[in-house]
């Protein structure tokens, strides 16, 4: 049952700064729970910094992010999965399919505890979902970039958490690895887990989404519901553009 | 046991060390940082040496300790506070601990204390100079990396592999690139007599970047490649350098490791 009037995130003034360079400026925003949404916004427009600083994995230099209305990161930590972007990673380290995907089940393995059978047989199951199950003994550089994608996906699967925070994973994919990639998610989402995903192809934007947080040089332009915001005014302004966009 | 059979025996506990912590280091992309511990453990061999007044392998071992530890301080505070770039700052704070170092080693050589004798050693490396009590120090090195790398196993692989993903799961990086730190320091500190400051690094890297070509996939795998080739190529060196006395171990094991590394390279070249 989705329960969308809850927000699953809330970002309070927060302020980001790369060296002498502020990526976020006082950047506010509600995300409701069990939505798909989608972050736009040109290049450098801070959407990745977003979901790192959300993370912590970028310090942040002031604000506060509340997850639920309440609760701060390290009460929730495990009920988020965050999928960074796959050129992040060393595609040659000495890996196996496998081994990526049973990094997700660290909340029942330990990092310091034995993968046992169960856990194989559970990584496996998400391997499956993404249509990777023959791939699991493979070398993670012997895939493509779209299977690669596929398996940081299963990855961020078997972490079985609520809030998803996908950082650009329909990027330089084919159109097949698309289409199960937004199938999974929206199998997701039918079951209430929230998506948060950096997204850059204007034409899928009404299809995939429900709600959209446009950004534009570390700011929120505008967010709420798709139908309401995604309009060619709110496009040129975040790609700081004046061409008309073809909206469906 | 003959003097040979524990240099050797020695020897073969420093490979292991070397040979587990030399993967992290390839995997990490932290090979330079060894090679900055490895040229930094020269001043506190130096300082403990001209504060003690005498040749006590662990009161010259903890100096090392210390002072490779405070270059890997100045490293990253400088990083931290300067816009260079890293490897600019790693030439430099190498090049100034080495310079220290060797400038303090002369310093003792003027000296009139006759316990300075081998000291040099320490440069180069000199496999004979092992005593029978240093095998227990290394032994307890050895005992020590392997009892951490079993412990922290996963952490380092996720740490190494996913820096990103790590931090979003709450795991601390920093912690796990001080915990193959620590492990490195021990393993170079312990090395440094028998292989030489200048040749140690080498020992880390090569043995370790030849088995990541050799086996692909699989980190255990990599890690039984890494401590096998590690222990060929020292024992080798150690023999060599007892048949020609004058000439330093570390240098026969640089030539062996870059010998083999040179056929797997070719081999495994793609083009």
């Amino acid at each position: 049952m989705l329960s969308k009037n809850k927000i699953v995130l809330q970002a309070k003034n927060l302020q980001v700064c790369y060296g002498n360079h502020q990526v976020l400026k006082d950047f506010s925003c509600d995300l409701p729970e069990g939505f798909m949404i989608g972050i736009i916004g040109a290049n450098g427009s801070g959407k990745s910094t977003f979901l790192k600083a959300i993370m912590r994995i970028v310090p942040v230099d002031s604000g506060e992010v509340l997850f639920w209305e309440k609760y701060n990161l390290q009460e929730v930590r495990h009920q988020i999965a965050y999928l960074p972007q796959r050129n992040s990673v060393d595609w040659d380290f000495p890996a196996t399919v496998l081994d990526v995907v049973l990094m997700g089940l660290y909340k029942e393995t330990g990092l310091f505890g034995k993968i046992r059978p169960k856990h194989k047989e559970k990584a496996l199951f998400y391997l499956e979902k993404v249509k990777m199950q023959d791939f699991a003994q493979k070398h993670i550089a012997e895939l493509s970039g779209g299977q690669q994608q596929r398996v940081f996906l299963a990855r961020a699967f078997a972490q079985e958490a609520q809030l998803y925070l996908l950082d650009e994973p329909l990027a330089g994919i084919d159109a097949v690895t698309e289409e199960i990639i937004v199938e999974n998610l929206q199998k997701l989402n039918s079951e209430g887990k929230t998506i948060v995903m950096v997204h850059h192809q204007i034409d899928t934007i009404s299809e995939y989404f429900q709600y959209l947080l446009m950004i534009r040089q570390g700011e929120v332009i505008t967010s709420g519901e798709t139908k309401e915001v995604l309009t060619n005014e709110n496009l040129q302004q975040i790609y700081g553009i004046k061409q008309a966009f073809v909206i469906q | 046991m003959t003097n040979f059979e524990y240099v050797l025996l020695g020897a073969s506990f420093i490979a292991i060390s070397a040979g587990i912590v030399g993967v992290w280091l390839v995997l990490r992309k932290e090979a330079l940082r060894s090679d900055v511990v490895t040229h930094s453990v020269l001043p506190g061999i130096g300082i403990a040496f001209l504060l003690f007044q005498e040749k006590k392998l662990w009161l010259l071992l903890l100096g090392a300790f210390v002072t490779s530890l405070l270059s890997l301080v100045s490293l990253d505070t400088l990083s931290k506070h300067t816009r260079l770039k890293k490897d600019t700052l790693m030439a430099l704070v190498l090049s100034f601990f080495f310079a220290c170092g060797l400038w303090l080693l002369v310093k003792i050589q003027e000296s009139k204390n006759a316990a300075k004798t081998g000291l040099g050693n320490f440069i180069f490396g000199k496999m004979a100079s092992i005593l029978p009590e240093d095998i227990l120090f290394a032994l307890i090195v050895l005992f020590l990396v392997v009892t951490i790398n079993f412990l922290t196993y996963r952490w380092l692989f996720f740490t190494s592999f996913d820096r990103t993903f790590s931090e979003s799961i709450g795991v601390k990086t920093s912690l796990a690139s001080f915990i193959v730190t620590f492990m490195s320091i021990l393993t170079i500190v312990v090395g440094i007599q028998a292989v030489g400051v200048v040749m140690l690094s080498a020992l880390l890297i090569i043995p370790s970047t030849i088995a990541i070509i050799i086996e692909k996939k699989n980190l255990s795998r990599i890690f039984v490649w890494s401590i096998g080739i590690n222990i060929l190529v020292i024992v080798i060196g150690t023999i060599l350098s007892y048949s020609f006395p004058k000439t330093p171990t570390g240098a026969w094991i640089v030539v062996i490791c870059f010998l083999i590394a040179l056929v797997f390279f070719l081999k495994n070249n793609k083009k």
